[in-house]
Parts: structure tokens; C-alpha cells; sequence
């Protein structure tokens, strides 16, 4: 098998550092930059019988997406929590337990057929802990996926069922004051873990506009 | 000049006590000193109480919590590093009490450390102090504690560079009392949340960071430790 690896992120990176070395992989061929993906897609001629997109920010084309087979890891037991941030979303709704979703990537966002799932854990202080899962589980996946392909036949989704979530903004990250009065502290606890470093920590902003960042937290429930 | 006594440089024997990170990383720099012949590390009080304490000219104390005792103190000068502006919290507990009560530029001196069983205050009792640096209390624990590993540094080398010729001053007196805090003072109620505003928070939190026990918000269910904090002033 040809394969093209897409990633830039460091928990990508170690994941195609792992799974690269696979035996039914023949080539492989690491992009981890746009730049580097805009050059090489449209300017070189690709020789690939897989591409796979890990923690890929940028809408992949349906030029791309008709033409090779493009799959990718989403963070979420799909069809639920398609779209953005789904780690964020799901933690903040309590879901500790979940799965990774390996998908074809398809023109509808996080809609397209399923090869695989596995496990995720979701629970832990930060999101350091939560990358680390996400590694073991999607190499886990993959190598499961490279031995079984071509004989493994992926499934439809069913987009009427599952649920979507836009990408969080900054904004986002504020707690209201009120929100320590109002709500349980294992709500504002996972709030606060699902944007430690490094997306923008969870604050509170006073009257005068000065805002505390939470950095980092844990959380000891009551025996 | 210190009890009389003239020293031959290049000759002292020094006991140093410390068991925190940030103290025990001073220690090397004191015995380099170019007048410390000999020295030994304490980290525990029963270490420091099999020593025979005649074989050595002083004890420097960094961060040590303990008192010392009458005996120790009866045989050997003691020395040691306090940061504050004393005779202010000189009861214990002084970078959070100090950064509680929004202070941000503090001393770091070097005090004559004796023993009172009858006084309420840490190690300060004859309230003398030989030299001193500024401190900088802003920020986070992990650059306070950095910076007083150096501020000891270039406190103890300056002491030990003009040994025995040591000039003590005396600071005054201060009436109040900030107590030493105790562990349940770390933790707020989910109600003072909304009194205190954010840099009032967030003095509370930054001052309990790691290595102290963290400041932490409790409702029924449980207890949110806050370990790190940063603070963000609108311009």
C-alpha cells in the first residue's frame, strides 16, 4: 500500500510515527504542513491508494475526497458529536467514556462511512492525558484497519440519528461568576480540564473586565 | 562584630539546613564560598541533632521550618533567610499572607535566628537582621521560589563574605499579629467565589500553588484544587 500521512499536530505525529512502519504499508509519505499539502495536491502528481488526515484543520476538497481514499480518526462514537471541538463538547456534557470513529471523509463534515471504532477515555486533568489516549487508542485502530484492509468493508452512518456541535470560540472559555454558585464544581471541573493547554484556558472576567485563567485543576469527589 | 570572635577566612565549618527544593538548590553555591572550609547538609532535625555541634562555627538555616531548641541554639549562632519586611509576618506563613494582603515587592533578609518558648513568632525573636535584597512577590510560586533560591544565594555569600564582621540591625517592633495559616484556610466555599474579585482570586490561588497544598473550592459533592493560575488585567 501507497500511503500519505496528514498532520501537523504533535499527537498526530506520533501516531503516524507508529503506524507508518506497518508491513502492508510499501511507501509512505508524511505532509505536515498546509503549505506542503497545497504544493504537493496541486502541483506534483499523488500516487496514493490511502491518504490519511489526522487532526486536520482545513476542509479537504471533493476533488481530493472522489479521487482517493481519504480517511480519518474523529474523536466521538459518530454519528454523535459530529462537527467541532468534540472533545470539548463531549466532556462538558459529561461523557467520559467514548469512542474514535476511523471514517472516510466525505463531503458532509464527520458524515461519512465507518470503518472501525475503539475506545476512548475522556477522563483525566488535562488535555495532555486525553491526547495521550487519543494516540494509544488511533494506533491501536489503525494497525487493527491496516490488517484487516482490503478485507474490511466500511459502514453507513445514519445522519438522521447523532448530534452536531459547531467549533468552540475563544469567547467560549468564560465562566460566569454565577456559574460557581449555580452548578455542581464537577461541571466547572470539566469545563476547565477540556481547555487546559493548549487551547484557550477556561476564565472568569469581574466588572472591570480583568479575567483569571485556570490553568490547571483537579477534582476529588466527596467518599 | 559576631560574639567577639575573630575567624581565620577560609575556615569555617558550616551546618546548612534545608529541605525544600528551592533551599536545598542553595546549598551548593554556600559551599563554594571561598571561606567555608567544611560543611554538611541537614535535611531532617534528627540528622542536625547527631552532629557534635563543637566542630562547627554556624548553622545556616534555609526555609527550615522547625525550631531549632534552646540546646542547639545555646551552642552554636544560627542564622537564617525570612522573606518579609519584619518584623511584619514574622508568625509564619509569609508569602501567602503577604501576597493575600496584595503585596507585591517584599525583602529578603537574613535574620539571627534564636529560640523564645514564650514568644508567638518564628525564629525572629532578638528581632536583628544583617542583610538584605528585594523580592519580587508577583507572578507565579514557581518564580518566587526561584527567585529565593538566588536572593539566598547572594544573601548567605555576602554574609559569609563579611564574616565575622557581621553589622546587625534591630527592626522595630509591630504590634499586629498575622497568624500562621493553617491547612483549611486553603479552602473556600463556593458563595466567596462571587465576593472576591479576580485578583483577589487569583492571589488566593497563585499563593497555594505547588509545593504547597493548592487552594481549592468545595461544594457537597466535592473539593476543586486550583493549581495554576495566570491573571490577565484589562489595560
Amino acid at each position: 500500500m501507497r500511503v500519505i500521512f496528514c498532520g501537523y499536530r504533535s499527537w498526530s505525529l506520533n501516531i503516524i510515527d507508529k503506524i507508518k512502519k506497518h508491513n502492508k504499508i510499501n511507501s509512505f509519505e508524511i505532509i505536515s504542513s498546509k503549505e506542503e499539502y497545497d504544493f504537493k495536491f496541486n502541483k506534483l502528481v499523488i500516487n496514493a491508494d490511502l491518504i490519511v488526515f489526522l487532526g486536520w484543520s482545513w476542509i479537504i476538497p471533493k476533488e481530493i475526497t472522489n479521487k482517493y481514499l481519504c480517511v480519518g480518526v474523529h474523536p466521538s462514537d459518530l454519528p454523535d458529536y459530529r462537527g467541532g471541538s468534540p472533545i470539548q463538547h463531549q466532556i462538558i456534557n459529561g461523557v467520559i467514556e467514548t469512542k474514535i470513529s476511523l471514517m472516510t471523509i466525505s463531503e458532509k463534515l464527520d458524515g461519512g462511512d465507518i470503518w472501525l471504532k475503539n475506545d476512548l477515555d475522556l477522563g483525566g486533568d488535562t488535555i495532555e492525558i486525553i491526547f495521550k489516549n487519543l494516540e494509544e487508542s488511533s494506533i491501536a485502530l489503525f494497525n487493527i484497519f491496516f490488517n484487516l484492509y482490503p478485507n474490511i468493508e466500511p459502514i453507513k452512518q445514519d445522519l438522521t440519528k447523532g448530534s452536531y456541535f459547531k467549533r468552540r470560540a475563544p469567547e467560549e472559555s468564560r465562566i460566569k461568576i454565577e456559574d460557581f454558585k449555580n452548578k455542581p464544581l464537577k461541571e466547572i471541573y470539566n469545563t476547565i480540564r477540556c481547555l487546559t493547554a493548549p487551547y484557550p484556558n477556561a476564565y472568569i472576567e469581574d466588572s472591570e473586565g480583568n479575567r483569571l485563567y485556570f490553568k490547571d485543576v483537579r477534582y476529588v469527589e466527596n467518599k | 562584630m559576631d560574639g567577639g570572635l575573630i575567624l581565620i577566612k577560609n575556615n569555617m565549618k558550616i551546618i546548612f539546613l534545608a529541605y525544600r527544593d528551592w533551599s536545598l538548590s542553595v546549598y551548593e553555591s554556600i559551599q563554594r564560598h571561598p571561606n567555608v572550609q567544611f560543611s554538611v547538609l541537614c535535611k531532617t532535625q534528627v540528622e542536625l541533632e547527631k552532629l557534635d555541634l563543637n566542630d562547627f562555627d554556624l548553622i545556616i538555616s534555609c526555609g527550615w521550618s522547625e525550631e531549632l531548641g534552646e540546646e542547639i541554639l545555646g551552642k552554636i549562632k544560627a542564622i537564617g533567610v525570612h522573606c518579609a519586611e519584619l518584623d511584619r509576618y514574622s508568625y509564619g506563613s509569609p508569602i501567602q499572607l503577604q501576597i493575600i494582603d496584595g503585596i507585591t515587592r517584599t525583602k529578603h533578609r537574613i535574620f539571627s535566628f534564636t529560640y523564645d518558648a514564650d514568644s508567638p513568632r518564628a525564629h525572629t525573636h532578638d528581632c536583628l537582621f544583617s542583610h538584605e535584597v528585594d523580592l519580587d512577590l508577583s507572578g507565579n510560586m514557581v518564580d518566587i521560589l526561584e527567585q529565593m533560591t538566588v536572593t539566598s544565594k547572594v544573601l548567605f555569600r555576602r554574609y559569609l563574605d563579611d564574616y565575622p564582621n557581621i553589622e546587625w540591625r534591630k527592626w522595630p517592633d509591630e504590634e499586629i499579629v498575622r497568624k500562621k495559616r493553617e491547612p483549611k484556610d486553603s479552602y473556600i466555599k463556593k458563595e466567596d467565589i462571587s465576593a472576591m474579585n479576580t485578583e483577589e482570586l487569583y492571589n488566593f490561588f497563585r499563593c497555594l500553588e505547588f509545593p504547597y497544598p493548592n487552594g481549592a473550592i468545595e461544594d457537597e459533592y466535592g473539593t476543586l484544587f486550583i493549581e495554576r493560575v495566570r491573571f490577565l488585567k484589562k489595560s
